[in-house]
């Protein structure tokens, strides 16, 4: 990919995740702060795959894989939790 | 234990693309784990057998048909969230609906969840066991009969001969 | 030809993952934000990833191709159990004229038998 176009895209990214990141603190129920970390996860997967895009190598897709599990593991705990207090009944 | 064979190789499958090397070895290796990790959670992997519409051949025919009309949702779904978001269509009936469960089976049921919930504008939040009903939450939920009517189309024409 | 359409697939990604984002900030509730979130910005992380793979060598590939099988099983169930979470505990709708078939069964004439 260009390099205008990577570096556009990574400024843009991380406007993305700034503005998720306010969101997570302003966010007016627990359900809503669960999903905005979610939401993160994601952003940041997205960086990284940007991140291998550029410079074609793999290891920042190995990041991207495991913050994909520990994210879905995370927001799971987390709305489990909320729900009835108790992570894994 | 076709079954068992099948799961080992889809596990070894893993197993190779997280290392993304075709090395004999770690073919090798990957079933070799697939297979050990199969043994020692026996049972637990495996869903509970269902009363099964049509032969093996015939669900595993209608499977591609079945992940295209699902991609074909997200991407039609997509849109109209998007369009939604963007102001240019009106978020002002959203809104959480009951759809029967009808003749889906335990698992028809995990796979309805997956298949809606995939698709953008509608979440399935819970299964409302006493009344037999699934409960969705749609971004446009103003017409709730329209979409029992669609899910129940999408269920008859391409989940029942996969997922029943 | 592969470099533009990186290009092509990048934007694309950030468009959706845009979307996605705005979504969050501009619904009022975590029902409606869910829609927006999880679907938005799988499918826009799903294009960010193309654009990283067009090019790329096996190994990319092969784990661009995991991350969106994984996604694409996971973001579901993640906004199940968000969605469940705040269903249970009574969070409200905050849309002004919102259906709920779930309650006040008297009030909802469009409820089916």
């Amino acid at each position: 990919m260009s390099n205008v176009v990577f570096y556009i895209a990574i400024v843009w990214v991380a406007v993305l995740l700034g503005v998720v990141v306010v969101q997570l603190a302003i966010a007016r129920t627990i359900g809503q702060r669960i999903l905005a970390l979610d939401l993160l996860t994601l952003v940041l997967i997205g960086l990284l795959a940007l991140a291998a895009g550029e410079d074609q190598r793999s290891y920042a897709l190995d990041a991207a894989l495991a913050l994909a599990l520990l994210g879905f593991v995370a927001t799971l705990a987390a709305s489990r939790y909320y729900e009835d207090r108790e992570p894994f009944s | 234990m076709i079954r068992g064979v099948a799961a080992a190789a889809g596990l070894g499958l893993l197993y190779v693309l997280t290392l993304a090397s075709t090395d004999p070895v770690d073919l090798v290796m990957g079933t070799v784990v697939g297979g050990a990790l199969l043994l020692a959670l026996g049972n637990r992997l495996r869903p509970a057998r269902t009363s099964d519409v049509g032969t093996i051949t015939s669900r595993i025919a209608w499977f591609p048909v079945l992940i295209g009309a699902i991609l074909f949702d997200v991407l039609v779904g997509t849109w109209d969230v998007a369009l939604r978001v963007l102001h240019l269509r009106p978020v002002d009936r959203p809104g959480i609906i009951r759809v029967p469960i009808g003749a889906r089976s335990e698992r028809g049921i995990a796979v309805s969840a997956l298949a809606t919930t995939l698709s953008p504008g509608s979440v399935f939040v819970e299964v409302d066991h006493e009344r037999g009903d699934l409960l969705l939450h749609l971004i446009d939920a103003s017409d709730p009969d329209a979409s029992r009517a669609r899910l129940q189309r999408f269920y008859d024409r391409y989940q029942r001969r996969v997922f029943p | 030809m592969t470099a533009v359409a990186a290009d092509v697939l990048t934007l694309l990604g950030l468009l959706l993952l845009t979307v996605g984002v705005y979504g969050v900030v501009r619904l009022p509730d975590a029902y409606t934000q869910l829609h927006s979130a999880s679907k938005a910005g799988f499918l826009g992380v799903a294009a960010l990833l193309a654009a990283a793979s067009v090019s790329g060598e096996g190994a990319i590939i092969a784990r661009a191709f995991l991350i969106v099988a994984l996604l694409a099983v996971t973001t579901p169930v993640a906004s199940h159990a968000v969605a469940r979470a705040a269903y249970r505990r009574g969070e409200r709708m905050r849309t002004p004229n919102a259906v709920n078939e779930t309650k006040d069964r008297d009030v909802q004439p469009t409820r089916s038998p």
